[in-house]
């Protein structure tokens, strides 16, 4: 897929106003958020029913954290992209996100770096 | 008290910093963002979502900054109003309303204390129930002759080590602070509030549940713990 238009992501971010922003300005970029969960086990059942392109992972959230989702997701929905999206960046984020091979990107209220790796992750080939 | 080290000064600057941005990054980058999207927004979701999603997120900004002030003990954040006697339980309604948290019975007569700084203690302690619970949480009110409780359980799955370290943020490192959710300022917030009125907040964790206890004096006190 080369173009924007038609890619699904499901957003995982325990803060509900970071959700109703990422919907809101993804949608200006023709990307639609099909799901939204508050933690790490609402987000691989919902990439299990919805079946996105990507699921945009927040690392700090109750129950079941973005770092313990990764590979859980890896496991269960092999075909969905993950992007970490994280208020916090430090040496031990970038390492462990690194380590996992997952493109990270810090919050802020800019879309378009966000836009630019979900549409790098989708333009990869899927394992299966 | 003893001066720590300068590199343990620099440590701990670090830390300090560290849950300062994370914590006020939410709300700057919310409204950063939706402020963008008012450019162009169709005037109706402006009115009904996108304005409304700005006002709380800046009243959540100017929260956070005296939640920070207050529990770096730094007085400047204190209310400059008297305090006066408050409905724990009225407070306990309203910062449950549209959530699970259910409220059970009224306390026996009021407490003590300013009635914003009681409510943001009170909504720390209530969104941590409503992002942690297993099944319903709930709020019961305890008294004697001096103080006045509100009690939030919160059923869970796991118990929690070392309890009273979850209201030591300052002095956690970057893995602990990001791995383990919740830890973040509410908690040390909602003790440093109370403490503000001679009140105090305390946490107990078993196996299946989580308590914490915003306790409160029916007179006049005292603040405790702060310089």
């Amino acid at each position: 897929m080369n173009a924007a238009d038609g890619i699904e992501v499901v957003v995982a971010d325990d803060e509900a106003d970071i959700r109703l922003l990422l919907k809101l300005q993804l949608r200006q970029f023709g990307i639609s958020v099909v799901a939204e969960a508050t933690d790490g086990i609402e987000a691989i059942e919902l990439c299990e029913a919805t079946k996105p392109h990507v699921v945009i992972l927040d690392l700090l959230m109750p129950n079941m954290n973005g770092f313990e989702a990764i590979p859980e997701l890896r496991r269960r929905c092999p075909n969905v992209k993950i992007i970490a999206y994280s208020a916090v960046a430090g040496d031990f984020v970038r390492d462990e996100m690194a380590r996992h091979d997952v493109p990270l990107r810090l919050k802020n209220g800019d879309a378009e770096p966000l836009v630019a790796a979900i549409r790098s992750v989708v333009s990869e080939p899927c394992p299966d | 008290m003893t001066t720590p080290p300068p590199d343990a000064l620099d440590l701990i600057r670090r830390r300090v910093i560290n849950v300062v941005g994370h914590e006020l990054r939410t709300p700057i980058t919310t409204v950063r963002g939706l402020a963008e999207l008012l450019v162009d927004a169709d005037p109706e979701e402006a009115r009904t979502v996108i304005i409304p999603a700005l006002i709380r997120n800046s009243r959540r900004s100017e929260e956070l900054l005296d939640d920070l002030l207050i529990v770096s003990e730094v007085k400047t954040a204190h209310p400059v109003e008297k305090a006066d006697a408050i409905d724990l339980g009225e407070i306990a309604r309203s910062v449950t309303r549209h959530t699970v948290v259910r409220v059970e019975g009224a306390p026996d007569g009021p407490a003590y204390g300013h009635g914003d700084l009681v409510t943001r203690a009170l909504r720390h302690l209530v969104s941590n129930a409503v992002k942690y619970h297993q099944s319903d949480p709930w709020i019961h009110f305890e008294s004697d002759e001096d103080d006045v409780t509100a009690v939030v359980v919160t059923p869970v799955d796991g118990q929690i080590d070392d309890v009273e370290s979850i209201f030591e943020l300052f002095f956690r490192g970057e893995s602990a602070v990001t791995r383990a959710a919740g830890l973040g300022i509410g908690l040390p917030a909602a003790r440093s509030l109370a403490r503000v009125d001679g009140g105090d907040v305390s946490v107990e964790s078993t196996p299946t549940r989580f308590t914490a206890r915003l306790r409160l004096p029916r007179s006049a006190r005292p603040a405790q713990g702060v310089s």
